[in-house]
This record gives C-alpha cells, sequence and structure tokens, in this order.
C-alpha cells in the first residue's frame, strides 16, 4: 500500500522535472546561473527626465541589466553594441527591456544616460542614481564598481566595473548572467526559447 | 680677376670648407615635425552620443623600420586631449589604465582594438559625427611624428568586421 501511494508521488516528481527543467537547461548560453534566483533589493534609480525609476516598473519584462558610465569610450559601448545587435535577433523584444545603469552618478545626469542607452537603442533605458542606492543594487547582483584616481586634480577618471549583463526575470529577480562579447546570438537565442515556450 | 673668377674661387673655397664645418657642427636634432615612416591602416574612431566626453580611436600601427620607436603621446585639433589607454577585463571586471605609452620593436606591430589598446579622446572641440574626418598626431619621442586622418565610423563596428574605411 506504502509502495502504491508512492507511485503518483513519484509521478508527480517526473512531470515537475520535465515542466521545470534546471536553470542550466532553460539559459544554456548564460555564463552563471545563480542557485536559485536572486531577489533584488529596491532600488530608487532615477530615469528619464529625472524622473523615479524602479526595476519593479519594468515587472512582466525581462531585462538585460548592464553596470558602465558613458564616459567609458571602449568597453561599455563594446556591450551595448553587443546588446544592440543580440536585440536585434529576438522574435519577441517586447518581452525584453535593456537597461543601462550608469555607476558614475557625478558625471552622468539622467539626460546623458538615457541619451547613451538610446543611441544603441532607441528601446534601451538608461538610469543612475545616488551611490548608495548603486552600491546596494550592485552587491545584491555580486557586482561592483570602484572610481580610479585621476591622474590629476580635477582630470578624468575611469570607472573599474563589472562588466557582465545581468538577466532579470518578469518577477524582477536575477536568474542568469551572460558575457558581452560572447558567441553572437547565443544570448539571443537563449532569449527566444523562453518566450517561445510562453515563459515565465 | 674678373668676377667670374672671384666667383668660382670663392665656390672653390666653400666646397672644400664644408666638408671639415660638418665635423665640428652638431648634428641637427630631427625636427619635431619629421614625419617617421611608420605604417598605420584600419584607423577609426568609434561614433559616440551626441555631446558624448570622451570617444576612441583604434588602429593598427606597423613599424617596418630598423629601429626602435616609442609611442609618446597622441595630440589632435579636434579635441582637449588625447590619452593612451589600455583596457582589461579580469574576472568580469573592466578597468581602464592610462599608460605613458607604448614601444615599438624594429617590424613589430602596436594594435589599437575594442576591448584593448585604445586611445581616448577627450572633449570634442566640437560635435562629431558618423563620417567626420579628425586629424590626430602619433608623436613617437624625438624621432618625429606620423600625422593621420581618421574617421569616425558607426558604432557596432568591430576590428573583426573593419576592412579599410
Amino acid at each position: 500500500m506504502r509502495k502504491l501511494a508512492r507511485v503518483p508521488a513519484l509521478l508527480g516528481l517526473a512531470l515537475a522535472l520535465v515542466a521545470c527543467p534546471g536553470r542550466q537547461d532553460r539559459f544554456p548560453h548564460a555564463v552563471m546561473t545563480p542557485q536559485a534566483p536572486v531577489t533584488l533589493p529596491a532600488a530608487a534609480l532615477v530615469g528619464d527626465g529625472g524622473k523615479p525609476f524602479k526595476l519593479s516598473d519594468l515587472a512582466g519584462k525581462w531585462v538585460w541589466l548592464y553596470f558602465g558610465y558613458t564616459n567609458c569610450p571602449d568597453v561599455c559601448p563594446l556591450a551595448m553594441d553587443f546588446m544592440a545587435d543580440e536585440y536585434k535577433r529576438l522574435k519577441a523584444p517586447k518581452a525584453i527591456r535593456v537597461v543601462f545603469v550608469s555607476v558614475d552618478p557625478q558625471r552622468d545626469d539622467p539626460q546623458r544616460v538615457m541619451a547613451f542607452a538610446r543611441f544603441h537603442n532607441p528601446d534601451f533605458l538608461g538610469v543612475s542614481g545616488p551611490d548608495a542606492v548603486l552600491a546596494t543594487l550592485t552587491h545584491a547582483l555580486n557586482a561592483s564598481y570602484t572610481l580610479d584616481t585621476p591622474t590629476k586634480p580635477g582630470g578624468n577618471y575611469g570607472v573599474s566595473h563589472t562588466n557582465l549583463i545581468f538577466l532579470l526575470d518578469p518577477q524582477g529577480r536575477q536568474v542568469a548572467t551572460y558575457v558581452p562579447g560572447a558567441n553572437p546570438g547565443d544570448m539571443a537565442a537563449d532569449m527566444n526559447a523562453l518566450t517561445a515556450q510562453g515563459a515565465p | 680677376m674678373t668676377a667670374t673668377r672671384l666667383v668660382l674661387a670663392l665656390a672653390l673655397t666653400l666646397s672644400a670648407a664644408a666638408p671639415a664645418a660638418a665635423k665640428w657642427q652638431p648634428k641637427p636634432k630631427p625636427s619635431r615635425m619629421t614625419e617617421v615612416p611608420v605604417s598605420v591602416t584600419d584607423a577609426w574612431i568609434r561614433e559616440a552620443p551626441p555631446g558624448a566626453a570622451a570617444m576612441a580611436a583604434y588602429m593598427l600601427v606597423v613599424n617596418p623600420t630598423k629601429k626602435g620607436l616609442s609611442l609618446t603621446g597622441v595630440t589632435s585639433p579636434a579635441f582637449e586631449e588625447v590619452q593612451m589607454h589600455v583596457s582589461e577585463v579580469k574576472e568580469g571586471m573592466a578597468h581602464m589604465r592610462q599608460v605613458p605609452g607604448f614601444t615599438l620593436g624594429p617590424g613589430q606591430k602596436l594594435v589599437f582594438k575594442p576591448g584593448g589598446n585604445h586611445l581616448m579622446l577627450l572633449h570634442p572641440k566640437k560635435p562629431l559625427k558618423k563620417g567626420d574626418v579628425v586629424p590626430l598626431v602619433l608623436q613617437f619621442d624625438k624621432a618625429g611624428v606620423r600625422s593621420l586622418q581618421v574617421k569616425v565610423l558607426a558604432q557596432g563596428i568591430t576590428s573583426d568586421t573593419l576592412q579599410h574605411p
């Protein structure tokens, strides 16, 4: 009797495994997937025209999130170009938003950040926020940034920053991480597979 | 002595004196503007959003001479400052490091490409857009300079897709 009772349970487990494949299976081209989806803090960012912006404003959409700064002439445009190229390959681009977060709010006002993001694709969003908010958000994603010391007082400075693309699910949780510049089409392929399945 | 003979005599005297004079006269230093025969190909500037404070230039520099050269500075009348930078991505972190210059051994090449070495062009004096051409001067220490005209190209172009702008 006890053995028979196990059958539906095992069947249920098997069905659950089929219905909910492992995270790595859902994001086969991700460089990393967290053990469990990472819930992000309610970071009070600043968006278009200086209006308040929260990542939760994008609930219901997938998000590709990237941290950088607009005075970055090399690595950040390269990552943005990469995301723009992947974005063009999406079969359901309306299911995703691409968000560039500046970690250099001293120099990057909301207009500058938005212009930088939209320059790469008019659908992209550019946001920033106070240092304390950025620190909390990056920490939650295991990301970081540091302002470098200028070579002369008041001179130009660089910002060292995490160069990864974080995928947030429609609940706003981080579920995978991608590397900018990886094999073209791979990141879009993961997204296309998810949207084709009607995920989440 | 006729005037013709006088001129001839003077010319002979001068020609005889010339090699001797060369012995004690200091060898003239190469002018700062001496063009060095360095090959520069695939040079381009990445188009940036309007109002951008920093842009990047890329190129392939080859030293075909039998002497080593040092790239010690870059200037452009179109920008307030040009710096030489190296981008590095280590364990997911991007770092940008300013360097004082690069050395180019005989026959060596120096690659400036996205995500690696690049020239950081700071504060354009007027907004630049795709198709604009910008003069750049590479200073090779005391050996001289290499002047070039570099075109601003659209975003999304990488050194892999770049042919000859």
